[in-house]
């Protein structure tokens, strides 16, 4: 399990965390939403070590966080950041291979090469592996670093753990993909990864997520199974929108849906009296 | 599964991996490596064919060669001042290319160079200090000033690296334009520095300053090359040992991080390394120009970006760059000689903007 027990994080005189728990147990897919600004990214990169809080404790594997040695990490947890673009002209199986790195000597070549090619499969990304990175869309680019994430803890022993940490993944991907890539999130946590997964789209994390930590201001708003969560009072309470949850019975679970026409009324009525 | 590679109706517009064209790459540089050695050891006001460097060559290595009769001053010219000179290019050339190479990747941008940035000039500084200032005693030995040389030109490229790395780092990515800013403010600085220098300097010691300034291996003798070589060997040796690290360094620092490498070890590893290699560079040849910056980017243009080619790839291609550059900085305008930075620039500036042109947007965001 990756957890963190009363995260404080302070950047300057700006708390951007403030007594925020979560847990990520092996199994699971975690989703952190929230409004601009709430900490999503800041929790993540507080769980990946990036960022270390003024107070508070994670612990991972029941260690904590910070007794871990960074390549023994890198062996069992993969994170992808935002912003993943670089120059240098690596084809999209060449950046799959680089999560291979921290199994460097332990694996042969061949064997790194095909899990590489079987983490790009994973992603939809299969079809690109000879392509140079720096040329692909956003979105082909996010699916690449994401075979690049799950290269790197492709085969740890059966029963060893495993995590995922995503920031926004489908940021940048279309509606087909956005699913695609939460359902294969969806299947490595029933092989028993940990997933920690910061989403925008409330009703993708609805469908996917099996618990989830609503952020507002740095302080945690709500957590639990999505039906508890997602209700129109947390939503509207964190989000400053009004929301109706709709039944669809095809879909077999209800749709989280904004009150669009009253907001983009008032907002042209706003824009007209500017003008 | 998916079926390896092939894509129907397509043309591959690049191999996949790096280290398939790497190989031949490799192997091809190393042989125009050994067309550039015997070019630039035989051609010149006193010419020496092939066979005869091999004879004289053998003899000093206290082999006799018989049957390939050799004037003295052949042996004179080729001893004295061709091998210390072309070893000395090959061993700068291949230096500055490496350091090229990894300077981009500690920045993450493709238009890195130890001249842009400051990194060659912050040595010069250093170099000229320690021409104009420092006062050797009438009866200490020479190799004093030529090891003082190379540490002293080492610390200044070091100073300046880190300098401009601190400015122009920004939450693990560089931006260009802040970098190249930097790099200026740098250079202007180190620039003034040396004009300062050279205004209280003494005619002997302005000669050698604008010799550093300009670049040449003209003043190539064994005694520098020993001083010199031991800080271009190392760097050479060591750089291309962190090219896995290289790589994953390309993906982002804290991607790097978390992909295993201890990045600030590795960042002050780059930067101690490139120090010591261009810094050893200038100390020795002066200021040389864009063949950090061209030769990285030729490499990557026909192997890919993958720095287990790319680092022994520019190694080989800058060794024999500099040593032809050299051969033509001293035989197009005989009896004079050209620097050698003069004609580094003159091929490499315009190499330069034209990579501008080439370059995606993106890249200055």
């Amino acid at each position: 399990m990756l957890a963190a027990y009363q995260l404080t994080v302070r950047s300057g005189s700006a708390t951007l965390l403030s007594e925020v728990s979560v847990a990520v147990p092996a199994g699971q897919v975690v989703a952190i939403v929230g409004p601009n600004g709430a900490g999503k990214s800041t929790l993540l990169r507080a769980l990946a070590g990036d960022i270390t809080p003024i107070a508070g404790d994670i612990v991972l594997e029941d260690r904590p966080l910070t007794i871990w040695r960074g390549l023994d990490l890198a062996r069992i947890r993969a994170v992808v950041l935002q912003h993943g673009r670089f120059d240098f002209g690596f084809s999209a199986l060449e950046v799959a291979l680089l999560g291979r790195a921290p199994h460097a000597g332990r694996v042969s070549r061949t064997r790194d090469i095909a899990i590489a090619a079987a983490a790009l499969l994973a992603s939809d990304a299969a079809h690109l592996r000879s392509r140079s990175y720096p040329t692909l869309s956003a979105g082909e680019q996010q699916r690449v670093q994401l075979a690049r994430a799950l290269a790197q803890v492709w085969d740890v022993a059966a029963d060893a753990p495993r995590y995922l940490l995503l920031d926004e993944p489908t940021s940048a991907l279309d509606l087909a993909h956005q699913h695609r890539t939460l359902q294969c999130l969806r299947e490595w946590a029933l092989r028993g990864a940990g997933v920690l997964v910061v989403l925008h789209d409330l009703n993708l994390a609805a469908i996917y997520a099996d618990r989830i930590l609503v952020l507002r201001g740095g302080r945690p708003a709500a957590c639990g199974p999505p039906a508890q969560v997602l209700t129109p009072g947390v939503v509207e309470a964190a989000f400053d929108v009004r929301v109706a949850l709709v039944d669809v019975p095809e879909l077999g679970h209800p749709l989280l849906v904004p009150h669009a026409p009253h907001a983009r009324r008032s907002a042209s009525r706003r824009a007209l009296r500017g003008q | 599964m998916m079926r390896a590679g092939s894509m129907p109706g397509r043309a591959r517009p690049r191999a996949e991996l790096s280290m398939t064209r790497g190989a031949p790459l490799l192997a091809a540089l190393a042989g125009l490596l050994a067309l550039a050695l015997p070019a630039a050891l035989g051609i010149g006001a006193v010419a020496i064919s092939p066979l005869e460097i091999v004879a004289i060559l053998a003899h000093q290595l206290g082999i006799p060669v018989d049957g390939v009769p050799v004037e003295t001053r052949q042996q004179a010219v080729l001893i004295a001042i061709r091998v210390p000179r072309v070893l000395l290019g090959m061993l700068v050339g291949g230096a500055l290319g490496a350091c090229g190479a990894a300077v981009q990747a500690l920045f993450r941008n493709p238009l890195a160079d130890p001249a842009l940035i400051g990194t060659a000039s912050g040595a010069a500084l250093a170099a000229a200090l320690v021409i104009v200032l420092v006062r050797v005693p009438p009866g200490a030995p020479s190799w004093l000033l030529a090891g003082l040389l190379p540490l002293a030109a080492f610390g200044g490229s070091a100073l300046a690296t880190t300098a401009v790395y601190r400015l122009a780092g920004r939450a693990g990515s560089t931006m260009v334009g802040t970098l190249l800013l930097a790099g200026i403010a740098v250079n202007a600085l180190a620039g003034a520095g040396t004009g300062l220098l050279s205004f209280v300097a003494t005619d002997a010691q302005l000669r050698a300053l604008v010799f550093w300034t300009l670049g040449s291996l003209g003043g190539a003798t064994w005694q520098g090359l020993a001083g010199a070589a031991p800080c271009l060997l190392i760097a050479l040796v060591a750089l291309p040992a962190l090219a896995p690290s290289l790589n994953l360094l390309l993906l982002g620092e804290p991607e790097a991080r978390h992909l295993g490498v201890d990045v600030e070890r590795l960042k002050r590893r780059i930067v101690l390394l490139v120090a010591l290699g261009v810094g050893a560079s200038v100390a020795v040849s002066g200021v040389i120009g864009f063949v950090g910056l061209a030769v990285p980017h030729l490499i990557r243009l026909a192997a890919g970006a993958d720095h287990r080619i790319v680092l022994p790839g520019s190694i080989l291609l800058g060794a024999s760059l500099l040593v032809s550059a050299d051969l033509l900085a001293r035989t197009v305008v005989v009896p004079a000689e050209l620097p050698i930075g003069i004609v580094t620039a003159f091929a490499g500036a315009p190499f330069f903007l034209w990579l501008l042109r080439r370059t995606p947007s993106v890249a200055w965001s």
